[in-house]
């Protein structure tokens, strides 16, 4: 008999390559794995196996696994109308953007949408226009759920906007990842290339399977020090795929993110257990690389670690404003903030 | 109504003359399939899902494709043995459930 470990890995690892019956621990802890793969967003996936009689769960497990798939479906498909209603906004708006992660990835990457769920509704937007896309979305009727830190912050500096839309979150996305390698890409080549998924019988347009990729290396590498199995699916599906190593290799060459795609590559083959393609391979970590990638992976608010190591990386002349944004919001008390940053200060794994 | 043709099939036959062919026509929604051929839709201005079970769910995927319910019972018994009443009779349960949760509409020829 297997751990739960090495079964959510397996699950996570199901219809990528060849497929084969799922090994199990014993009855007594198939209740304790659904619970599981509840926590690693893997109840889809757990579906179609028990499904395709790979994943010989016991009767009551797979009665759990169908009520906590039914109400998670329940919830994606209610994210999933706010994302037709809040792409509408945007189009109507007159701004441009790529529809990111879970709703893409259900729709044109897993082979049945309710595979894939999601959360919230993530949109990529270009820098100069995440003002007017917050602007549009509020008055449709959505709230941010933090203030700016200073006028101008969301589009110079941040990663994205977090707003509440008739009660689901929409992430507006400036960059790909917060901190060093947030500061250090060019967002502006996610919107080069452009695939188009269909949603509820529209299409919206989103990133091509290359970008794709790029976006959920970047996520599955700097998103927690654990990143859950179905971030290492989406890898794994995505580089399963046809993708253009040689506009991979140049992107990530620009945005100095070859550390990122070496973790990657590597927590695929460590955690997932899956085989990293060759051209995944070839991205080798450095000393120099494990030092950048050292305040994503702090333990707790992650937040003062990497502001300080996004100042490291920016030109001199936009340090002050960061610096500011980040020390002194607008309408803090010096020494109130002074105590927040000090209690989020980075401790090291 | 005119009798049809079943084609290549093993059968020819028509459907009673009771029937109502009527078209349908589906309300734009978002769906997912659940465990046990169930599936949950969700029309774009509703508040709520339905869930769809029986023969809803197929019914509810040949309604994508063709909106006339004579063509749609004829797709029907091509896929399966059933004789044409109870083909029809599943059929109307169907369109019923259909209806009756607002995720389709009828239409006019």
């Amino acid at each position: 008999m297997t751990s739960i470990q090495s079964a959510l890995a397996a699950i996570a690892r199901f219809g990528i390559g060849d497929t084969v019956p799922i090994e199990l621990p014993e009855p007594e802890h198939h209740a304790a794995l659904v619970t599981e793969l509840q926590t690693h967003r893997l109840l889809g996936v757990a579906v179609t196996a028990v499904e395709s009689d790979m994943l010989p769960l016991t009767e009551a497990a797979q009665e759990q696994l169908r009520i906590a798939h039914d109400i998670v479906m329940a919830q994606t498909l209610r994210v999933e109308l706010m994302l037709l209603r809040s792409t509408e906004v945007l189009a109507d708006a007159g701004v441009p953007f790529r529809v990111l992660k879970g709703a893409a990835l259900a729709h044109g990457v897993a082979s049945r949408s309710s595979e894939r769920e999601y959360r919230d509704v993530d949109l990529l937007i270009p820098s100069e226009r995440i003002d007017q896309a917050v602007e549009a979305i509020v008055a449709a009727g959505g709230a941010r759920l933090a203030p700016e830190l200073r006028s101008g912050f969301d589009r110079r500096f941040g990663k994205s906007v977090t707003m509440r839309f008739a009660g689901v979150e929409i992430d507006l996305h400036r960059t790909l990842c917060p901190g060093p390698f947030g500061a250090l890409m060019f967002p502006h080549d996610l919107f080069v290339m452009r695939d188009m998924v269909e949603v509820g019988g529209r299409a919206l347009p989103t990133l091509d399977r290359t970008d794709h990729l790029l976006h959920a290396c970047y996520h599955v590498a700097l998103g927690s020090a654990q990143p859950p199995f179905s971030n290492l699916r989406d890898v794994a599906l995505l580089s399963a795929g046809e993708w253009d190593l040689a506009r991979l290799e140049s992107t990530v060459a620009r945005w100095r993110g070859t550390p990122v795609l070496a973790r990657a590559s590597h927590l695929l083959e460590s955690q997932l257990g899956v085989e990293s393609p060759v051209g995944l391979r070839s991205f080798t970590m450095s000393t120099a690389g494990r030092d950048m990638l050292e305040p994503y992976l702090v333990h707790g608010d992650r937040f003062p670690a990497l502001a300080a190591a996004t100042l490291r990386v920016l030109p001199l002349a936009e340090r002050p404003a960061f610096a500011l944004a980040v020390g002194l919001p607008e309408g803090a008390r010096p020494a109130e903030r002074a105590r927040e940053l000090w209690a989020g200060r980075p401790r090291r794994r | 109504m005119p009798a049809w043709s079943c084609g290549a099939k093993r059968w020819t036959t028509c459907w009673p003359a009771t029937s109502d062919m009527a078209a349908y026509r589906r309300r734009p929604a978002v769906e997912r399939e659940l465990m046990l051929g169930r599936r949950l839709v969700q029309p774009i201005d509703a508040v709520a899902p339905t869930e769809l079970g029986g023969s809803a769910p197929l019914i509810w995927d040949l309604l994508a494709d063709e909106s006339d319910l004579e063509r749609i019972m004829e797709a029907l018994a091509e896929r399966f043995n059933d004789p044409p009443d109870v083909i029809e009779h599943g059929t109307q349960l169907a369109i019923r459930q259909l209806m009756e949760a607002s995720l389709i509409d009828e239409v006019g020829e």
